[in-house]
């Protein structure tokens, strides 16, 4: 069957009404996660797989999907009106959004951001029914040695996310290599890092780890900072003028390629797909000088490259088992659990749940588009609730999340470990998502090797003899030398930064 | 995302240089610690055989890498050449207390779930952090922490059959928590 005949009969099972609420339900979750500042989509979803696992997995992963694509709409609202970014990634609306705001077009403003989020998001699921399923069929011949370099390809990623110092995210990576080692070896069955303590025999249950890393350490983060209400512009009418809207139209349209491109290579986040569309905008604008007085184009842009960025970063995951981005890690964890392998086989081993999901895409775009436009004044409203009412509430909810794994208390104090390690990690700047990218692919890494050894009888010369391998390798090589490249004046400058 | 700072709180701290250092450092050694042990240990699990790599050849690996750039680590932060190692490591006074208090009740309430049951335990917690935190109406912080005790628990063990802690004390089950 080809694609699209696949992506018809996905969305018969994405469009049964029990689907339906899951993505509305997660549409809704992600919007709210985008409003409120202090919670990000990443340890939103975090919390929430644990509460998937009395759904069905097409339901599961449809909501979670949508908390992390419908994130990035939400984040837009408090950008305008509050002058605060919701997410990271929606930092640059701030410039032009809010200064539209405050010209008393934060209407305009709101209005182009959805409809341009929602055409980045949707262009950006038909290119992904369109590769991602050939791209899956090339790597489905990949062997244990085409995987190792795959993966290596993948760990090197951590150079895209070290962040001011290289040393750091190396550090960060090893960490979370070594916790993903604890448990039984699955070849020997030597016990390794267990302490004789029973519950560590199957190794660390991912999900607490990540609940406690993003979850726990982002609330004492937020709690040491002090949250409160700040004062917010009206929303004004939701049509642009006709000049704004053709202005505003030629920028969506770079956005979507600019978001779409940056997507498809893991490492690049949301957030330099948005400033890179902000800074082509300012580029071929006639009058540059607008920018950052409250020019449309600088909403437009970014707002629809976040989001053609959110759908694209999935390619790398469903095609390849790569997770681009902490976000993309989280989510490919409710894979795993629901006894899915993202990579290449999930298209011709799992085709009833992977294309209800990307279907499920399309029809979460539409939602998220209904849900953020009519019901602007309803999010604003949630922002009154107070901050502490808030966390409570989020708090218990994490603990019932991180118990009901397996109904012990082992999984709590796994999180709660954790999430002073998280919070203890950020207040000394290392970076969290090498641990994460590693804590996840180091297992596959290792299992990788070993197989690869195996059929190699020990002469690691015998990767050489794969042709696709030495390829990746090649690729990796550049990658490692072009990002060290880029990454030297950032190192040198750590001292000074 | 950024938290955003309460207008009008209090200024930030003076610097107080090498406190923040002192936990960088310190952080450093317990890495080249916990390397070296790791170290020190995966050759007994085997590191090579004739089948190809052991259990232990994959975490020795790593250590030894973990300690190399744990040790570089430490040696940028006391020659300063590490960011963010000046200063205070907390911003402020209320912030720490802030953060500590809500860690130590987080840990409480770990330690009280098993004996006192999820739906005492919870409303016991989200009372008081939002008496301590919230300062809200008593009728407020009751319904909320009514809400997210009795009402979750009732919610998931019922609706989403999720079982949850219940009461290890007699008296407390018998009441039904």
């Amino acid at each position: 069957m080809d694609a699209f005949t696949n992506l018809v009969d996905g969305f018969g099972t994405a469009l049964t009404p029990e689907n339906l609420m899951y993505a509305l339900i997660g549409a809704a979750v992600g919007t709210l996660v985008g409003v409120l500042p202090g919670l990000g989509p990443t340890a939103a979803m975090a919390i929430l797989i644990p509460l998937t696992f009395h759904l069905p997995p097409v339901g599961a992963i449809i909501m979670l999907a949508a908390i992390f694509y419908g994130s990035q709409y939400g984040g837009t609202i408090t950008t305008i009106l509050l002058n605060i970014p919701g997410e990271a990634s929606s930092a640059v609306t701030v410039l032009d959004g809010h200064a539209m705001a405050r010209q008393g077009k934060a209407g305009a403003a709101l209005s182009v951001a959805a409809v341009g989020s929602f055409i980045g998001g949707t262009v950006a699921c038909i290119v992904l029914v369109t590769v991602a399923a050939p791209v899956a069929t090339l790597a489905l011949n990949f062997g244990p040695p085409e995987y190792v370099a795959l993966v290596i390809l993948g760990l090197s990623l951590i150079l895209v996310f070290a962040g001011k110092s290289i040393v750091k995210a190396l550090i960060m990576g090893a960490v979370g290599m070594l916790i993903a080692t604890v448990g039984l070896d699955p070849i020997s069955g030597a016990a390794r890092f267990t302490f004789g303590i029973p519950q560590f025999f199957d190794g660390l249950d991912v999900v607490p780890v990540l609940m406690g890393l993003f979850g726990i350490s982002e609330i004492l983060i937020n709690m040491e900072a002090r949250l409160t209400k700040v004062s917010q512009e009206k929303v004004s009418s939701l049509v642009p003028s006709k000049v704004e809207a053709r202005q505003a139209s030629g920028a969506i349209a770079r956005g979507t390629g600019v978001g779409f491109v940056l997507g498809m290579f893991p490492g690049v986040n949301a957030t330099i797909a948005a400033f890179t569309s902000y800074i082509v905008e300012k580029r071929v604008s006639k009058t540059p000088e607008r920018f950052g007085k409250g020019a449309i184009e600088g909403v437009a842009g970014p707002e629809t490259a976040n989001n053609a960025h959110a759908n694209a970063a999935l390619i790398p995951m469903f095609t390849l088992g790569i997770p681009g981005s902490p976000g993309v890690a989280v989510l490919m964890t409710a894979f795993i659990v629901n006894g899915l392998n993202p990579g290449p086989e999930l298209f011709t081993q799992h085709p009833e749940v992977v294309w209800p999901i990307i279907a499920s895409m399309y029809i979460g775009n539409v939602m998220l588009l209904v849900l953020n436009l009519p019901l602007i004044g309803l999010w604003v409203q949630i922002l009154k609730i107070p901050y502490s009412i808030l966390i409570g509430v989020i708090l218990v909810f994490t603990l019932v999340g991180a118990y009901s794994i397996d109904n012990s208390m082992f999984n709590v104090w796994v999180m709660i470990a954790f999430g002073l390690l998280g919070y203890l990690f950020k207040k000394l700047d290392l970076p969290i998502a090498p641990l994460v990218l590693t804590l996840i692919l180091g297992p596959i890494l290792e299992d990788a090797i070993r197989q690869s050894m195996a059929i190699f009888d020990g002469d690691v010369t015998g990767f050489f003899k794969h042709p696709i391998a030495l390829t990746i390798f090649a690729i990796t090589a550049v990658v490692i030398v072009f990002t060290a490249r880029r990454s030297v004046p950032r190192s040198e400058g750590d001292a000074e930064a | 995302m950024d938290a955003v700072t309460e207008a009008g709180a209090p200024p930030a701290a003076p610097p107080a240089t090498g406190r923040a250092r002192l936990v960088h450092q310190a952080t450093a050694v317990v890495f080249v610690a916990a390397a070296v042990y790791v170290a020190a240990t995966a050759p007994g699990l085997g590191l090579y055989d004739g089948r190809g790599p052991g259990a232990g050849l994959f975490p020795f690996v790593v250590a030894i890498g973990w300690a190399v750039l744990s040790a570089v680590w430490f040696v940028q932060i006391t020659t300063g050449r590490s960011a963010g190692t000046e200063g205070r490591f907390f911003d402020s006074l209320d912030g720490a207390r802030r953060v500590a208090l809500l860690a130590g009740g987080i840990i409480l309430l770990a330690v009280a779930l098993p004996i006192l049951g999820f739906q005492l335990a919870t409303f016991v917690f989200v009372a008081l952090f939002l008496g301590v935190y919230g300062r809200h109406h008593w009728v407020v912080t009751a319904a909320v922490a009514l809400g997210a005790s009795f009402g979750l628990f009732t919610a998931f063990t019922r609706l989403l059959d999720v079982s949850l802690p219940v009461s290890s004390i007699p008296f407390l089950v018998d009441l039904g928590l």
